[in-house]
């Protein structure tokens, strides 16, 4: 950048530093400051949209060691991450509120409520006989969405020992929330841990696969059903609302066209992680 | 008065293939006060369409009206909708009555107008003498009417339910029915309630809405649907137990099943139906209900041509009645007999097939034909 011709538009020198209120652009190794007064309107008005708004840095002991590795704060106990994901619906939404009202739906106060970005974070909670299952937390979203007028996502993260690299696991625990499709407003790690573990979406054999099990709508649903009812043809059969032989009928029609049996367990597994592989592509 | 118009509502979330909809074309008209319910098992598209009525959930194609006004694009707060949720949670450190007030607080209601809604809404669901109690302290019944409170105090025109009974216990769940039918009775709420159970839609709804794979199957009276499925999925969907269907060939009159182990006569007003529509020598679909299988002496005696023999498999003494899980060929069904006839498993019985109350699904389609 021309120094000259950049004192020349703006009509001031350029400084050795960037102090007072303003606009400061680096400009080589010296400071172009511009206050309000140097700007028309227009000018302000789109230095302010391109200007990202400033997300304040969280300091506190868990802030700072898991994020910033510093020193553990616990060295006893169970612990869990709950992290959140907060979509306002209304323009009246105000986090700190919000932040508030979560902190009491636990029993106990949880050890700490961690902003990671604006409209994300993470509830630190000490395991204790009254922590909340993923049940109950699906209620205290559900609550908290009605009140706020929000939606919001949970991922209930696995319950470690103090003496574990919790900031590790926190941080492997954050990767899987921010890449993965949640499947519901309150999931853990195993209700993802297929589409997170395998790269079947990419792969041409999984893709032929999948759109073999795919051409009938009837398929998916009852792949689904037998794999959740563990094979069990009756069980799964009342959860689809067909009779048994139906089932069955469905099940020898794949068979025979497909060679993949539902009756193998090996088969079945296969068949759910592609439908759900390709699924979160 | 409010009237709600959903016309070729469809929802696509945009992590799903192109031609993947969760909601599919759906169209609803609920009339002012209505009591609507939404029924179809797990992942039919009902809780996706509540949501996409409170405003929740995006639109994705189609128009949501109210009163004539379309809300699509309105915040939620903007609809004037209350909502009650299957999985409720109360604030545990908050007595009952900050619990049905928080909401309010939120929104900045004056604190008098607060205490005005409060009361009213305990005096309703009999809660005054436990405003100072908190959660840990209630029943769950107690809880739940907690949970009805928080939105009662809203006094929108219209109230959402989303398996709010699904939680309890099956004591707790008839009596808390009767609750909200009484509720609705006072409040003179449109109201849209949605579950899995179908005793919960037939006992509560002035029109029930059956929905399968994100579409509806029947729209009607809970008398309607019972009485004339629409399809295969409503007719076994519907009633308890469900319907028994067979695979069966139409010919000379007659019905016979794949295995030939029945054949039964076709009333005169129901085969010409059945022969105009083309079904003469092909396979049609029968379905019956369980009701409407007898093991009286009386009937086999009056309509023999009724009877199909088949052998008991269960049988499932309930106190009045009795539930017979018979085979016949390879086929099992289910019929609802008199107590006093609770048969052993392996009895051989004869049971006659009332088939003035039979009912027809094409077979490829499976829409009903008669």
């Amino acid at each position: 950048m021309d120094e000259n011709k950049v004192q020349q538009l703006f009509e001031t020198k350029l400084s050795q530093d960037n102090k007072g209120e303003g606009w400061h652009f680096k400009v080589g190794d010296k400071w172009l400051n511009l206050t309000a007064e140097m700007l028309t309107n227009r000018e302000k008005m789109l230095l302010k949209l391109m200007q990202k708004p400033s997300f304040p840095v969280q300091h506190s002991p868990w802030a700072d060691y898991l994020l910033r590795r510093q020193k553990k704060p616990v060295s006893t106990g169970k612990f869990r991450f709950l992290q959140f994901k907060i979509k306002p619906l209304s323009q009246n939404f105000v986090m700190e509120t919000f932040l508030a009202a979560l902190k009491k739906m636990f029993v106990f106060p949880p050890e700490d409520v961690i902003l990671l970005a604006p409209n994300r974070g993470v509830v630190v909670e000490k395991i204790t006989p009254t922590s909340l299952t993923k049940e109950d937390l699906i209620g205290v979203m559900q609550t908290l969405e009605d009140d706020f007028e929000c939606q919001s996502r949970l991922f209930v993260g696995h319950s470690w020992e103090a003496g574990d690299d919790l900031a590790r696991l926190f941080k492997a625990e954050e990767k899987v929330f921010v890449t993965i499709r949640a499947p519901k407003k309150v999931f853990n790690f195993t209700a993802v841990s297929l589409d997170y573990f395998t790269n079947l979406d990419q792969d041409y054999l999984a893709q032929k696969y999948y759109a073999a099990l795919t051409q009938e709508q009837t398929l998916a649903p009852m792949i689904t059903a037998l794999y959740q009812h563990k094979g069990n043809i009756s069980s799964a059969a009342k959860a689809l609302y067909v009779h048994r032989n139906t089932l069955q009928y469905q099940i020898d029609k794949l068979a025979q066209e497909t060679g993949l049996n539902l009756r193998e367990m090996d088969d079945l597994v296969f068949c759910y992680l592609i439908l759900h592989a390709q699924h979160s592509a | 008065m409010v009237e709600l118009s959903l016309r070729h509502i469809y929802k696509h979330y945009d992590n799903a293939d192109a031609d993947q909809y969760s909601v599919t074309d759906f169209n609803l008209e609920v009339k002012d006060r209505e009591f609507i319910v939404f029924v179809g098992p797990s992942g039919c598209g009902k809780s996706t369409t509540l949501r996409m009525i409170a405003g929740l959930e995006d639109i994705s194609k189609g128009e949501f009206l109210i009163d004539g006004r379309v809300v699509n694009d309105e915040a939620p707060k903007d609809r004037d909708i209350a909502m009650v949720f299957q999985n409720y949670a109360l604030y545990p450190h908050m007595t009952v009555y900050d619990n049905m007030a928080f909401g309010l607080k939120l929104r900045k209601y004056p604190k008098e107008d607060i205490d005005q809604r409060v009361q009213h809404a305990a005096k309703i669901l009999g809660l005054t003498e436990y405003l100072t109690r908190k959660p840990a302290a209630l029943s769950g019944g107690q809880r739940q009417r907690v949970a009805l409170g928080r939105a009662i105090v809203r006094d929108a025109p219209i109230f959402l339910m989303d398996e709010p009974l699904s939680n309890l216990d099956a004591k707790l769940r008839v009596s808390m029915r009767a609750e909200i039918a009484k509720l609705h009775q006072s409040l003179k709420t449109t109201t849209i309630y949605v579950t899995h159970d179908q005793t919960e839609a037939m006992t509560m709804a002035d029109r029930i809405v059956v929905m399968k794979d994100g579409k509806i199957q029947q729209v009607g009276t809970p008398q309607e649907v019972y009485d004339k499925p629409a399809n295969v999925f409503v007719g076994g969907f519907i009633g308890s137990p469900a319907m028994n269907f067979f695979k069966v060939t139409l010919h000379d009159g007659q019905i016979t099943d794949e295995g030939h182990n029945f054949t039964l006569q076709v009333p005169e007003g129901c085969l010409k139906v059945l022969v105009d529509k083309g079904y003469q020598d092909k396979k049609i679909i029968f379905g019956i209900r369980p009701e409407d299988i007898h093991s009286e002496p009386a009937f086999l005696a009056a309509f023999p041509n009724s009877v199909v023999e088949s052998e008991v498999v269960v049988s499932e003494l309930l106190g009045a009645d009795s539930q017979l899980y018979s085979r016949v060929g390879e086929t099992e069904f289910v019929s609802k007999v008199d107590a006093r006839d609770f048969m052993k498993p392996g009895a051989k019985v004869k049971m006659g097939f009332d088939i003035n109350k039979a009912h027809f699904f094409d077979l490829a389609s499976e829409l009903a034909v008669y």
